[in-house]
């Protein structure tokens, strides 16, 4: 979908906040908001593809304004009830009992839950699939396709058009346009070099190389797509 | 969308559907994910103490010491260095406490005439298995926008990294499983250092792109 979360070459955000705070969590709240995305993939419940598209699915405006692991959360949540893992009347009281100081998070161990865990989300992450033959080679022209699908998809919006060289075949690998919609689907993936000059105009940096990881179906052979 | 989950087409027709984003809006997100964390406990797909593990794990296990281990041992062993570029995963696990199975990634070197430079434009995939959590500035739409159109001016002006303008750069949308980290040149002052002493003068922020260590400025 050509969503906001899609930012390459957008202008106007401004200043990035440089230095900030340590590579860990701000607050406790960010480490369990971690925690459920943990707990949503790793009982399988959700993919890392439906996790994404989840977040995609917000209001504009609304990514732009929240922070972080706050998008995670609405994300996880979406994802909860969407599979009736929680129910919203429930949802919708806790938080309000938690805010209000009136409810606590229960505490429970479950030994040797956390390694289940871990091996869903190793799972939900692999990306790998069974050997396709590949379209294209190494040092071949490309042109990525114009298409804005529905759903989610890993094509940038600031490549499409644009022409540029195949410089390594990946394999084949998940499909995320598919997965994020609980399909299966498995094309060849590959790293894909475009100019600067392509993907911005003549006053772009001369020097400047842009590489993508592009699965097959969302390019076409140059010369078929020039002549269009 | 033609394959929205069957629960979210049923609720549409119901008059007091329930708006997820609608609630975000109006709820602080700690007593969000604390309602999240109190449901899945009491289902058992998640524990107290696989909250407390997970955290720690990232705030004491996992972070820009690995991949700072395994550019130090590059600089150092030539034929470890053709290994790290050819099989990154695998060979960081040579040097590193890391699974090689958890995620795949690609190592790019910089060199006297190239400087690479990491981004996700579509949300934030990081090499986290060698750096850890990305930075907050990582995650920004100030970051993902400008970093595949105007990388040169970006880290001139934002982090204060001035790239000679004969330097060609080399910019990496990580849009795939595949993770992306620099390999930065050594620093020359650092020459002769042994491996343990190199691993201090390796930051994060090099290892993303947007420093590329003294010494390493003059294309």
């Amino acid at each position: 979908m050509n969503g906001i979360h899609d930012l390459g070459g957008m202008d106007g955000f401004g200043s990035v906040a440089y230095p900030d705070t340590p590579d860990t969590f701000d607050h406790r709240w960010e480490g369990e908001a971690y925690a459920a995305f943990v707990a949503t993939l790793g009982n399988e419940i959700a993919s890392i593809d439906e996790f994404r598209h989840s977040i995609e699915r917000m209001p504009p405006a609304q990514y732009l304004d929240s922070s972080y692991y706050d998008r995670w959360t609405t994300a996880i949540t979406r994802l909860l009830l969407e599979n009736d893992v929680i129910d919203p009347e429930t949802f919708v009281e806790r938080t309000a009992a938690l805010e209000a100081g009136e409810a606590t998070v229960p505490e429970r161990e479950v030994p040797g839950l956390l390694s289940e865990l871990a091996a869903g989300v190793a799972a939900s992450y692999e990306s790998d699939a069974p050997a396709e033959s590949s379209t294209f080679a190494v040092g071949d022209a490309v042109v990525v396709r114009n298409d804005h699908p529905d759903g989610h998809t890993r094509c940038p919006r600031y490549a499409r058009r644009a022409r540029g060289e195949i410089v390594a075949d990946r394999g084949a690998h998940v499909l995320p346009d598919a997965r994020a919609h609980g399909e299966s689907a498995a094309e060849p993936l590959y790293q894909v070099a475009f100019d600067g000059r392509e993907l911005w105009g003549s006053d772009a940096d001369g020097d400047l190389e842009v590489t993508i990881d592009l699965w097959e179906s969302y390019l076409d052979p140059a010369e078929e797509a020039t002549d269009d | 969308m033609t394959d929205d989950s069957p629960a979210t087409t049923d609720t549409e027709s119901e008059p007091d559907e329930f708006d997820v984003d609608e609630h975000a809006r109006e709820h602080d997100p700690e007593a969000r994910v604390r309602a999240l964390q109190s449901l899945l406990i009491e289902q058992e797909l998640l524990s107290s103490d696989a909250v407390d593990d997970i955290i720690a794990t990232y705030e004491h296990e996992i972070g820009p010491k690995n991949g700072a281990r395994v550019v130090a041992r590059a600089w150092t062993d030539p034929d470890y260095r053709d290994r790290l570029l050819a099989e990154g995963m695998s060979a960081a696990a040579e040097v590193a406490d890391v699974d090689e199975d958890v995620v795949d990634i690609e190592v790019v070197a910089n060199a006297p005439d190239e400087h690479h430079l990491v981004v996700c434009t579509l949300c934030s995939c990081y090499p986290w298995a060698l750096l850890g959590l990305p930075p907050t500035w990582y995650k920004t739409p100030e970051y993902r926008s400008r970093a595949v159109k105007d990388p040169r001016g970006l880290l001139r002006e934002e982090f204060g990294t001035d790239l000679s303008d004969d330097l060609e750069i080399r910019v990496h949308d990580s849009t795939s499983e595949l993770r992306y980290m620099v390999l930065p040149q050594q620093p020359p002052e650092t020459e002769g250092m042994t491996e343990d002493e190199l691993v201090d003068h390796v930051t994060r922020d090099a290892m993303i792109g947007i420093d590329r260590l003294a010494g390493g400025q003059n294309g």
